[in-house]
């Protein structure tokens, strides 16, 4: 049984390469195509959890998800890339299979296609297991010349991911880009880091992380949402990719999550007479150690 | 958990030792090494003595450009040699190259890495940590399973504290770089004065404010109290009115002064990852109902345009008639 599904994974993985390997030799007759592979993940909706009143606990169990924000200017980026230089965009993502909508949701923004890996993948994997994946998905589509990420996610904003698929492929990463220009060999990115903006660049294929400033998102229009409904969303699951539980089981474990004390007075001093507020505030700020 | 030694790499020596200081706090009546690695500068030979002081057993002055290049690829294959075998808790600081620097050493070891920490504990299972998610919604508690593993400190989540000077060993080496980058050019950002981190009081400014010269009656309260000035994301990130090191929030600066003073800041739960911490928090906000009233231990309601040049007045008249 087990060797009838693992067969089964088997000739859907060679279906798949020969199905790349197609677009590969298209790609070497015009060689400014070249695929550009978008990671976008759904985050948990960070304003909408769910606070346990008595212990402080925050379950996440039916909490609603959305695109995580960073990547909404990952795939901006991808797709101005796409509309300067040609190429297409390939937005990827790793999760249960509701990821399926935030795919959706790129495609109406204006990806070209979109996988999403599921089947396999532990509901509590950690980034090491996400990039391990991501990184399979890389060597699958075998054409892509850069991988663009988010800084980092807005629920877990661990900003790991990017630079561990780059190790794990031997890639250079521009990670913290706030402009990117691409050209035939090469890209070049501004770096925004806390020492200043470092213009750095590197050969491709590449892994490129941005920062939220890098540009303003497009949002979908009704005709992109409708011209989506036709694009392709291909899913694969971790079989199908030859990985090993060993790689994606979890080293990192999350035990709790609290919400955050607030111990904050929270007094309110009426500004209508500003001298008077000042000279109250001054004396509390006093009294408390402050000033 | 048995004698296992621990790595500390930061780019700043002053991030550094808070990272030895809170290495050799962790292991603590055992036998562990806590070794530094210093990025080599001229002051390295008193700077490694310093360490001595705050922890360090080794210091490891490194010779490279790796670090002010900000190239992670090469100088994290460099500690990945450093590690060795040995599997060693790996300490960095959390800034933008320190987690990628950990990321990448993470992956070439197999390894856990758990970044923008705020605690770090040892226990019979594992090393456990501290960090926020949800945009600063949560703090979460993390297991890493195995050694070794990787953990990024936020600077300033500890007070580095000296010890008795315990002689240890300095050692050098060189690192060429053999990164897959070239660093063409690095455009320095305008950075203020005092860094955030240490600084006792803040006035930090939103988008209340309504040009950049308006910033004049700001840095007046500031001066009034010696606090340095932060800001909101956008104030810097979109309006370019203050240097980007002047930022606080979940994706700028994490301070933790006595004095916090939010003026025409809403108090995003962005903005509120960044400043939690303060002592004791003052906002000025004319609409009594933003966020930042839920975040404050006093909200003044008012136009900040009237109440800022009046609290700058009653400071330096010492808030008499109260
Ligand atoms: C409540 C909760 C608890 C968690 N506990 C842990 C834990 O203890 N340890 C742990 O390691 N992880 C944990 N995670 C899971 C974490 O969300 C995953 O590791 C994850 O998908 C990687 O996210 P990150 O925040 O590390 O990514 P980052 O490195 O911050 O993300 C950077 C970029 O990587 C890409 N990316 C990240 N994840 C995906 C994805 N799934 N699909 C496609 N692209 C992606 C995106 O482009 C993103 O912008 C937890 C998540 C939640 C919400
Ligand atoms: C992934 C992510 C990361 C982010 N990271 C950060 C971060 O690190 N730091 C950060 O700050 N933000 C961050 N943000 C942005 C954050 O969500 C908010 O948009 C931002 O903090 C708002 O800035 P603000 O309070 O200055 O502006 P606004 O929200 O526009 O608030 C302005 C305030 O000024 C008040 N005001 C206006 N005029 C006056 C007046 N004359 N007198 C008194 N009060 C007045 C208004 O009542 C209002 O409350 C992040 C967002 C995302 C999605």
């Amino acid at each position: 049984m087990r060797d009838a599904i693992y067969n089964l994974g088997l000739s859907r993985l060679k279906e798949l390469v020969s199905f790349m390997l197609l677009q590969n030799c298209h790609a070497l007759h015009e060689r400014t195509m070249r695929e550009i592979m978008v990671c976008v993940k759904q985050s948990y909706d960070v304003d909408s959890l769910k606070v346990d009143r008595s212990s402080g606990l925050i379950s996440t169990l039916g909490s609603p998800k959305k695109m995580n924000d960073f990547d909404r200017n990952a795939l901006e980026e991808g797709i101005r890339i796409r509309e300067k230089a040609g190429g297409k965009v390939i937005a990827v993502s790793v999760g249960p299979e509701s990821v399926k909508e935030v795919l959706k949701e790129a495609l109406a923004i204006g990806a070209d296609t979109a996988l999403y890996v599921s089947g396999g993948v532990p509901a509590d994997i950690d980034s090491r297991g996400v990039a391990h994946i991501l990184s399979k998905v890389y060597s699958l589509l075998a054409d892509v010349d850069l991988v663009i990420m988010g800084e980092g996610s807005v629920d877990h904003y661990s900003s790991q991911v990017g630079p561990r698929v780059a190790e794990s492929l031997g890639l250079p990463a521009l990670t913290y880009a706030r402009s990117v220009e691409v050209s035939d060999t090469k890209v070049t990115a501004e770096r925004d880091m806390e020492g200043g903006l470092y213009v750095t660049e590197c050969p491709l294929p590449a892994v490129v992380t941005v920062v939220q400033e890098i540009n303003q998102p497009r949002l979908p229009t009704l005709r992109s949402i409708l011209g989506a409904s036709k694009k392709e969303i291909r899913q694969l699951s971790l079989s199908e990719l030859g990985i090993e539980s060993a790689n994606v089981n979890p080293l990192v474990t999350t035990e709790e999550i609290h919400s955050p004390k607030n111990e904050r007075k929270k007094l309110v001093l009426d500004g209508s007479k500003p001298e008077e507020a000042s000279s109250r505030l001054v004396s509390e700020l006093k009294k408390e150690g402050v000033l | 958990m048995s004698e296992f030694s621990v790595i500390c790499f930061a780019e700043s020596k002053s991030q550094l030792l808070e990272l030895a200081s809170y290495a050799s706090k962790l292991s603590q009546g055992g036998p562990a090494q806590v070794i530094a690695i210093l990025p080599a500068g001229t002051q390295a030979a008193s700077e490694a003595e310093e360490l001595f002081s705050y922890g360090a057993t080794k210091v490891n002055v490194l010779e490279t450009d790796c670090v002010t290049k900000a190239h992670a690829d090469c100088l994290a294959n460099h500690l990945s040699i450093l590690a060795g075998p040995s599997q060693p808790l790996i300490l960095l600081s959390s800034t933008k190259f320190g987690k990628e620097v950990g990321a990448r050493l993470a992956q070439k070891l197999d390894a856990p890495l758990a970044t923008e920490c705020r605690a770090l504990n040892l226990t019979e299972e594992g090393v456990v940590v501290e960090r926020m998610v949800f945009s600063g919604n949560g703090i979460s508690k993390e297991r890493l399973l195995r050694l070794p593993a990787v953990v990024a400190i936020q600077p300033g989540a500890f007070t580095p504290e000296r010890k008795n000077a315990v002689a240890g060993s300095v050692s050098s080496s060189k690192l060429e770089c053999a990164s897959k980058l070239i660093t063409k050019e690095i455009k320095p950002k305008g950075t203020g004065s005092v860094k955030l981190e240490n600084a006792e009081r803040i006035v930090a400014i939103g988008r209340g404010l309504q040009k950049k010269e308006d910033l004049a009656i700001i840095n007046e309260l500031a001066g009034s109290i010696g606090a340095a000035v932060g800001c909101s994301r956008p104030v810097a990130a979109d309006l370019g009115w203050l240097p980007d090191d002047r930022w606080i929030g979940l994706s700028g600066h994490k301070v933790s002064p006595k004095l916090y003073i939010a003026i025409g800041i809403s108090g995003q739960v962005q903005h509120i990852a960044g400043m939690r911490d303060s002592k004791v928090v003052v906002a000025i906000n004319k609409d009594s109902g933003a966020p930042i009233a839920q975040n404050s231990d006093y909200l003044v309601v008012g136009d900040l345009y009237v109440i800022v040049p009046a609290l700058t007045k009653a400071i330096r008249t010492g808030g008499s008639g109260a």
